[in-house]
């Protein structure tokens, strides 16, 4: 350890030692120089390890109600800047229900309903037919809906609630099916399998609605509803 | 493509670098959930690479977001020590000092140029220098090297020779 040398192994072999097990060159057995620094750049990234993982806030991942619960900072140039970002689609394994159904079981007795900010206030109540159901809030007055894909059946059935949230759910889905909610409304994440239905419950506090299908310029209906609004999906070509 | 397993597997993950790399949990937040849409909108051809591939699409999408707005150094620097959540309340002591550590994790991160963050980042994933290297742009051997530099640059402004603990 007491030999000097006129070369040295360069950071990124000592580097490789550390992260990769790379063989240790009988350089390092023999300089005391290289051995100091293998063991500083292994201290400090020993410490910058402890360091972040101190910080650590994945175990939180995507928690879905929590962000009722506090004001966020919103990124408009996210396609998703997602407030009440709750995502469940079928009980039948769908493609992304999981995008939160984590974030889910963490905060809810029950994947059905969100609670809302009191935790008192109940959802619609999703309807008989569906496997699965999603709330959420709508933060303005225009409520933006997306689909897609465009379906070789099945229809988006929107109709007027009683209570304060918004809901929705997919009818007898095959799995392929899943909602992402978005601050401003809803998206529908389809295939150009799908074929099943989707019911979409409204607050009153909605009273513009824009619905954007796969090859067709968004509609924008301004006129409140009341009773239901049938949005056919085969909108192909 | 069984997309919820992958974000089983993946997602914690994810969330933790782009939270680090953002310094803003909620911005990852959304981050994650917009790579996993795009995943599965358009997935990888190469499922074996699917890791790597949504941490290049997480940190382009995180890249995109700070750079129109224009405000990475507010986030960095406004945004660190919140307490997590989902776990237990802490204690005002406990929480009073993970927020100190992590503002100053946060701020020395930010000190340092964007590929030295992600490279130091993605190596506390777990990544492999030579995915690291595909994902900044540079060759394996170079990665080590950056790697040590970026170090040597965090160790000015964070206790990385200190024997106590932070």
């Amino acid at each position: 350890m007491n030999r000097t040398y006129d070369e040295h192994l360069e950071d990124g072999a000592l580097m490789r030692v550390i992260d990769e097990g790379s063989a240790a060159d009988t350089h390092l057995t023999n300089c005391r120089r290289c051995a100091e620094r293998l063991e500083t750049l292994r201290r400090r990234s020993g410490r910058l390890a402890a360091l972040l993982g101190s910080t650590d806030e994945s175990g939180r991942a995507l928690p879905a109600a929590a962000h009722r619960r506090r004001p966020r900072r919103r990124s408009p140039a996210m396609g998703i800047a997602a407030v009440l970002a709750l995502l469940i689609a079928t009980a039948a394994v769908p493609p992304v229900r999981a995008l939160l159904i984590d974030g889910l079981r963490r905060v809810l007795p029950a994947p059905t309903v969100a609670p809302s900010e009191t935790g008192t206030e109940a959802a619609s109540a999703p309807p008989p037919d569906s496997s699965a159901v999603v709330s959420f809030a709508v933060s303005g007055a225009t409520f933006q809906l997306s689909v897609e894909y465009a379906q070789p059946h099945g229809a988006v059935t929107i109709v007027r609630g009683m209570g304060d949230l918004a809901s929705a759910s997919i009818s007898a889905s095959a799995g392929r099916e899943s909602f992402v909610v978005r601050s401003d409304g809803l998206r529908i994440l389809n295939s150009a399998a799908s074929t099943t239905g989707y019911r979409i419950t409204l607050p009153n506090t909605v009273d513009e609605i824009v619905i954007t299908l796969p090859n067709r310029n968004a509609t924008r209906l301004a006129s409140p509803i009341t009773d239901s609004l049938v949005v056919p999906l085969n909108t192909r070509g | 493509m069984q997309i919820e397993r992958l974000f089983d597997a993946h997602q914690h993950a994810l969330f933790r670098y782009l939270a680090r790399y953002t310094g803003d949990p909620d911005l990852a937040e959304d981050l994650v959930q917009e790579t996993f849409v795009r995943l599965h909108r358009r997935p990888p051809k190469d499922l074996g690479a699917t890791r790597a591939w949504l941490f290049t699409v997480g940190t382009n999408l995180a890249r995109d977001v700070l750079r129109q707005h224009k405000r990475r150094r507010g986030l960095l620097d406004h945004s660190p020590g919140r307490a997590p959540v989902g776990d237990g309340p802490m204690a005002p002591e406990e929480t009073a000092v993970r927020a100190d550590v992590a503002q100053r994790v946060q701020a020395a991160l930010a000190q340092l140029d964007d590929r030295d963050r992600i490279m130091l980042l993605m190596r506390e994933e777990g990544f492999t220098h030579a995915e690291i290297a595909r994902e900044v742009g540079t060759t394996t051997k170079s990665v080590g090297t950056m790697i040590a530099r970026a170090l040597d640059r965090l160790a000015r402004t964070l206790p990385l020779d200190a024997e106590d603990r932070p």
